[in-house]
This record gives C-alpha cells, sequence and structure tokens, in this order.
C-alpha cells in the first residue's frame, strides 16, 4: 500500500482513483522523455513550457525543444531537454 | 511499413492558441504524434484517415492549416483516384488473372507409348474436359473413373490441375501379341487354279503335288496327315511356301459420258474461337447448296503456351453435279490410270507377280472395255483346319 493512500485511507474517492488507476501516473527516462497518464488538459505548450493538468495536480515541464505526442486516451508523451517539474495542487483537492 | 500504408501527413496550423487546439484533438480522438510549438506554430503529425477530422478542427477553431508533406499508400490511391482507366485495368485485370487461372489452357500428356498425345487429349476431351472449361465445376476424379471404366485401350489415367494446366498421366493397356496356334492340326489348300512353279519351303507336312503340277483352287497342297511306313499315321500343323502361275481376268469401264462435280469458286471467312464460342467475323447468311466445308482453328500464342483464343479459317467450296463428255483417247487414258490403280493396290501391294497383261478393247457407243487378261505369280498357300478351325 502506499503511503499517500494509508494517509487518506478514509476517503472512498482516494481509494476510487487508486483502485482503477485514476491517479496520475508518472515514467520519466532520463531528462528527455517524459510519461504522464491521465492528463485533462494542456493549459500552455510552447518550446520552454508544458503545463498540464492531470486528475489531481498540474504538472509543469520546463526545458527547451519540447515537443508532444500521442496526446490521446488521457495520456501523453512529452519529449525534449527537461530542466525542471513543477507540481501545483488544483485547489479542492488535498494532497496533490 | 504500417505507415506506408495507412499514410502520415504532416502539417503546420496557425492559431491563437495552440494548446486549445491540442485539445481539440484530444476530445476529436485524432492521434498526433510530433507536436511542436515554435514561434506560436504548431507543427504534427497525424495518421491520413484522420485528415478530415484535422481540417474540421482548423475549420471550427478559425485557424490555418498547412499540409507540408504527405506519404503512404491512401494518399497514393487519393492522387489517382480519378484516373478511371487505372482503376478498371486493376479490376479487368484481376478478373482476368482469377478466370484464366481456373479454366484449363493447355493439356499435357505423359507416359503414353502407342496412343498419341491429340488421341489421348481427344478422350479426355469427350469426358469434359477441353480447353476453355471451367475447371472447379469439373471432378477430374470422377473424369479418371469413367476414362478407366470406359476406355479400354487405357489402363489408368491420372489427372491432376497446375494452374491453368491439366496433366494426364496415362498408363496404357498392354497388348497381348498375336498367338499363332501352331499346334493345332491343319492342312495347306491352294487358292487358286494354279501351276506350281516353285516350291520354295514344306518346313512341316507331306507335299501332294509335284513341281509344275497343276492344281484347283482348294485342291490339297500339303498334308497335315503324315502317315509313316514303320510308324502310324499323325497329325502335323503344315507350313509351306508355295508359288504358283495362275491367270486373272478383269474388265475396266469408262463410260464416255460419266458424272462429275463442278467446283465453284472457294469463299473464305473467318470466325473468332474464344473458349470454345465461336464468333462470326462475317455477316451470317445460309448457305444453300451443296458445298464441302474445311476449317482450320489458329490458336493465339503466348510464350509458347496455346491459349483458348484464336482465329477459325473456313473455307466453303460450292459443287453441283454435272456431266462430262470424253473422248475415246481421253477414256483410254482414264481407264488406263484404272488399271495402273487396280494393279498398285492389288498385286504389287500384295507381292504379286505380274508375268504377263493381255488387253481386249471393247468399245460400244456408249462406254470403251477393256477386259485384261494377267498371268501373276503368288503364293498360292492357304491353311485349312482340319477339325473345323477355319474361322480362327
Amino acid at each position: 500500500m502506499p503511503s499517500s493512500f494509508s494517509v487518506n485511507k478514509g476517503k472512498i474517492s482516494d481509494f476510487i482513483k487508486h483502485t482503477f488507476y485514476l491517479n496520475t501516473h508518472m515514467n520519466l527516462t532520463d531528462n528527455n522523455h517524459l510519461e504522464i497518464e491521465n492528463c485533462k488538459q494542456i493549459l500552455e505548450y510552447n518550446n520552454i513550457r508544458v503545463k498540464l493538468q492531470t486528475s489531481n495536480m498540474i504538472v509543469s515541464v520546463w526545458g527547451s525543444n519540447l515537443s508532444v505526442e500521442d496526446y490521446n486516451m488521457d495520456g501523453i508523451v512529452i519529449n525534449g531537454e527537461f530542466s525542471s517539474l513543477e507540481f501545483e495542487k488544483i485547489q479542492g483537492v488535498k494532497n496533490a | 511499413m504500417l505507415d506506408n500504408i495507412r499514410g502520415v501527413c504532416k502539417f503546420r496550423v496557425f492559431c491563437e492558441s495552440p494548446e486549445a487546439f491540442i485539445n481539440r484533438l484530444k476530445m476529436s480522438r485524432v492521434s498526433a504524434k510530433g507536436l511542436q510549438v515554435k514561434e506560436g506554430v504548431l507543427y504534427g503529425e497525424i495518421y491520413g484517415f484522420d485528415l478530415k477530422a484535422l481540417e474540421r478542427i482548423t475549420k471550427s477553431e478559425t485557424a490555418q492549416i498547412e499540409i507540408l508533406s504527405e506519404y503512404g499508400f491512401i494518399f497514393t490511391l487519393k492522387k489517382y483516384r480519378l484516373r478511371f482507366g487505372l482503376a478498371a485495368g486493376v479490376i479487368i485485370a484481376s478478373v482476368l488473372i482469377f478466370y484464366l487461372s481456373n479454366i484449363a489452357l493447355k493439356i499435357n500428356v505423359y507416359g503414353n507409348t502407342t496412343l498419341s498425345d491429340e488421341q489421348i487429349i481427344s478422350i479426355i476431351n469427350d469426358y469434359g474436359i477441353t480447353i476453355g472449361t471451367y475447371l472447379p465445376n469439373v471432378s477430374l476424379r470422377s473424369a479418371e473413373f469413367d476414362i478407366i471404366s470406359g476406355v479400354k485401350e487405357i489402363a489408368w489415367i491420372g489427372l491432376r490441375r497446375s494452374g491453368c494446366i491439366v496433366e494426364a498421366e496415362v498408363s496404357e493397356m498392354t497388348v497381348p501379341p498375336e498367338i499363332v496356334d501352331t499346334n493345332l492340326p491343319c492342312n495347306v489348300v491352294s487358292t487358286q487354279n494354279a501351276q506350281i512353279v516353285k516350291i520354295n519351303a514344306v518346313p512341316i507336312g507331306m507335299l501332294v503335288p509335284m513341281l509344275y503340277d497343276t492344281v484347283k483352287k482348294g485342291d490339297l497342297l500339303v498334308s497335315g496327315v503324315i502317315t509313316g511306313k514303320l510308324t502310324n499315321s499323325y497329325l502335323v500343323h503344315a507350313m509351306a511356301d508355295i508359288t504358283g502361275r495362275y491367270e486373272e481376268k478383269k474388265v475396266f469401264t469408262q463410260n464416255l459420258i460419266d458424272a462429275a462435280i463442278d467446283y465453284d469458286s472457294p469463299q473464305r471467312r473467318q470466325k473468332f474461337y474464344l473458349f470454345g464460342l465461336e464468333i462470326p467475323l462475317y455477316l451470317p447468311r445460309e448457305q444453300t447448296g451443296d458445298f464441302e466445308y474445311e476449317a482450320e482453328l489458329s490458336r493465339f500464342n503466348f510464350f509458347g503456351l496455346q491459349l483458348p483464343a484464336g482465329i477459325i479459317n473456313e473455307k466453303i467450296t460450292p459443287y453441283k453435279p454435272s456431266q462430262v463428255s470424253y473422248s475415246l483417247a481421253e477414256a483410254k487414258k482414264l481407264l488406263y490410270e484404272k488399271i495402273s490403280d487396280y494393279e498398285e493396290n492389288f498385286f504389287k501391294d500384295e507381292g504379286v507377280t505380274i508375268l504377263e497383261r493381255r488387253e481386249n478393247f471393247i468399245i460400244s457407243k456408249n462406254a470403251v472395255t477393256i477386259e485384261t487378261t494377267y498371268v501373276l505369280e503368288s503364293n498360292i498357300c492357304k491353311t485349312e483346319y482340319i477339325f473345323g478351325e477355319n474361322d480362327k
């Protein structure tokens, strides 16, 4: 059991999200390939920044020559040279 | 590989908000690759079948789209979509390939020794397998069975299909040799009223007449019943080669006014032959009167393979019966031709030597007749079975 779940074990919504894999899953390879599941929307997209909204947070990827692929079925692949990642909690969602 | 089939289209979109455009793509389930924003312009790749959806989104987002490149089978097909001749050619070629690979274009025969290829092909044709037959409609197994049971010259036949070629492997019936029964007792008798001029050989039997004796037709020449002085009588299969000299009369007649046939100039016409169908290349009209008909089929060749299509050359020669009158000299000339033919067929081919020919001309009002008397020499022996086996 992940620790985040143990903290919020009383909440049914977290349980459902966890059970049905509705959380934001990320797979980072080095600093140039990032796969994010359950991406809801692209909020900002340019050469140096991709800002995404997932189910429970906003993820900002900073870098250079960023490109987006396979943005379909709530999954997204970001390629490029990443310099930093930022996570921002969506208001109303705890422990993002 | 898969991209080459479904086609990939590279594009760029000029829009106010690339993010909104990408989100619209996602909502429309358009799979886009390599999306990149450079100086406010969105670059990317989509599959060929998503191009219409992309154009629709572009229109609704009031953006401008520019197709940078297209590759793949779908786009090639799209490029040639208005070339109906090409499509028709592909369809016709497909149909022709399917049809021609299912009809018999050639029949190959193997394993025959006495029967010719043409004879075997003719037999196979009689059982429903001809050039141009649609092979899926024919049962080769039942044809094999029918041929084996129906044609006594063929002991076994195997028919198999190799594409458009029918292969026939034949095993012929072994013909039993003619058995001369030399054990049955028999006499040798004369076939002519003749004088014996030469006794070539009497291997078995007892010679009855002597050299230069005269014999009648049916007289005993060599007896198959041998009676010894010290032994009992016993029967043998008499054999002999005895040459006799004899006369034979033959009458040849030629009418001075004889029936003849008047031939008109021949008409030539052609038909187109296609899978057994004969299409006239002329205006058909009924041929009246008597005529001789000849037809020859010339098949088209394709690299040595005879196709079931060709040209039938027909020759129609009309004729009508007429009468022809001959002069005496012409009649005699015709008579000598008849005599020459007769001698060639009945004497020379049978090993009969003509020693003398006497002719007696009889000229009547309507005909010229030659009474010919031949003096001939030939083998006059004939086997006659003692116990009534002469029908053998």
